[in-house]
């Protein structure tokens, strides 16, 4: 089953198409890495497929249903999960606080329903588990805007854990990360698809995609250029062409 | 108990009411307001109008806090287009527009006013509905801030992209803080106009909105205790020195600018430092 599905997707800005009609499926449990250099859309991509931004045309189904015209908040409802390349920690609390914060995420349509129920112990104890998971537990009670960018990346994908998301959306998580902990986290992904959520990966970290992912896309100046197992697709005359020149090919 | 005395705990309940409803759209939620003074005036004319018409004061207290909170719902439609400074400047706006309007309504009295306003009970009476209304919106406040609506408008104020991507309903929560916000402010002008038994355009000015946005600020940002504080000193302050009346504005302005320079967290975040050595 497809959990997740764009066609013809595509979106211009001023002129200059950032993705155009991309098609591709995600299937249920799939651990889809999307890479490409940089300016290929990839990011764009992810904002199409979260609905932080619309498409000029093409059609987004989540889990089936058509999503195009859901807001950004109802996907993320829906079980959709983003982490930012450009990591967006709420700064002025904790790491524990910035993933308890998001343990609200069932009462977050209703604003005066809201108001009858609080975080508990529970919330907190749970925020601390998946802290653990990605390995910073011991820095729960430290401020988000003074911990190391790596601490931060992690943070992030225990904050969207905490939204028990189905489908996972990860957005260059091993940037900026040293090798060691680039593996670390490579892991945590791999354990995490394993666990059951579906995984879509944009990374330029080529030898972690190549490790974890069961199938790669390719995008090239905004277009799909190939997809498919990960040894196969790399070995493109035609994606190594994009990858690293004409040359190359 | 001295009839001036009374009177000035009334201003004072007043103006805390004002500070802490405003607190909770700028400082709960981050939503910089510039224009509470309109909603505060809603208040107020819309209940003289019924009062001076012989509606019960009962019906004219809700009334104005209805009204004053569907004037905060449009505005707060506003928030979920324009952010940070331009939103700023479209309450501020707002806050002209209600003076303007009011001032050439023939039936809302004009530059005049309106006059008249029954008094409902005694000036005691009134002093204990006004901090009622203090403890009601300063026990909403708490309530809020220990609730998920509190974690949602603390993570609006912080990175509101960030909360919407896990999930928040930013619009909605928005719209809730604005619409609860200016409610209080609404019953604050229903008091002040049924205390002072005549309002007149001008006492919703811009000039209001500035002076209650410099008792949250010196305050505290955000902080229950800090703005409740920083009303009390800054209603007190221009009664107790003659002086500081006369240059009030002046006054406020430069405790702002000190405010942001010295301790940018208000009297709240300078008491927390002192509690932290």
């Amino acid at each position: 089953m497809d959990l997740l599905k764009t066609t013809s997707l595509s979106r211009s800005f001023g002129g200059v198409a950032a993705v155009r009609n991309v098609t591709l499926a995600v299937k249920d449990r799939e651990l889809l890495s999307v890479i490409g250099p940089n300016g290929a859309g990839k990011t764009t991509l992810l904002k199409l497929i979260t609905g932080q931004i619309p498409p000029d045309t093409g059609r987004i189904e989540l889990f089936g249903r058509d999503v195009t015209a859901v807001p950004q908040y109802a996907r993320a409802q829906m079980g959709i999960a983003l982490t930012h390349q450009i990591v967006r920690p709420f700064r002025g609390m904790t790491l524990g606080e910035n993933v308890t914060a998001a343990m609200g995420h069932g009462h977050f349509n209703q604003p005066v329903a809201s108001l009858f129920h609080r975080p508990g112990a529970a919330d907190t104890a749970r925020a601390r588990e998946l802290l653990d998971l990605v390995g910073i537990g011991h820095a729960a009670g430290r401020s988000a805007s003074e911990v190391p960018l790596g601490y931060l990346k992690r943070m992030q994908i225990a904050r969207v854990l905490a939204t028990d998301p189905k489908l996972l959306l990860l957005d260059e998580p091993l940037a900026g990360l040293n090798y060691s902990e680039a593996g670390q986290i490579a892991d945590l992904i791999v354990r995490l698809n394993e666990g059951g959520r579906t995984v879509v990966l944009i990374e330029h970290n080529l030898g972690e995609v190549l490790r974890i992912s069961h199938r790669v896309a390719v995008l090239d100046n905004g277009a799909l250029l190939a997809e498919g197992l990960p040894a196969e697709v790399i070995a493109r005359p035609d994606v190594r062409a994009a990858y690293l020149g004409k040359e190359a090919g | 108990m001295d009839a001036y005395i009374l009177s000035l705990t009334i201003f004072v309940a007043i103006n805390v009411a004002l500070a802490l409803s405003l607190n909770l759209i700028s400082g709960f939620c981050g939503q910089i307001s510039l224009g509470h003074a309109a909603f505060y005036g809603t208040g107020a004319y819309v209940s003289a109008i019924l009062s001076v018409s012989g509606v019960p004061f009962a019906v004219s207290f809700v009334a104005g806090g209805i009204a004053a909170g569907i004037l905060g719902f449009l505005v707060g439609l506003a928030s979920l287009r324009v952010r940070e400074d331009f939103l700023a400047i479209t309450t501020m706006g707002v806050n002209f527009l209600f003076v303007g309007f009011v001032r050439k309504q023939g039936w809302l009295g004009g530059e005049i006013g309106i006059t008249a306003i029954p008094k409902p009970m005694s000036d005691a009476g009134m002093a204990t509905l006004a901090w009622i209304l203090v403890a009601a919106t300063a026990f909403l406040l708490v309530a809020i801030r220990r609730s998920w609506l509190g974690t949602g408008f603390t993570m609006i104020a912080q990175d509101e992209q960030a909360a919407t991507s896990l999930g928040l309903n930013v619009g909605r929560f928005k719209l809730a803080a604005f619409v609860m916000g200016t409610a209080a402010a609404g019953m604050a002008g229903v008091i002040y106009a049924h205390v002072a038994q005549l309002i007149v355009p001008d006492a919703f000015g811009f000039v209001v909105s500035i002076s209650i946005l410099a008792m949250v600020v010196v305050g505290g940002i955000g902080s229950i205790f800090g703005v409740i504080l920083g009303a009390v000193l800054l209603t007190l302050l221009p009664e107790l020195a003659r002086f500081a009346n006369d240059y009030k504005l002046l006054i406020f302005g430069a405790l702002m600018v000190a405010v942001m320079l010295i301790s940018p967290g208000g009297l709240a975040g300078a008491f927390q430092r002192l509690r932290a050595r």
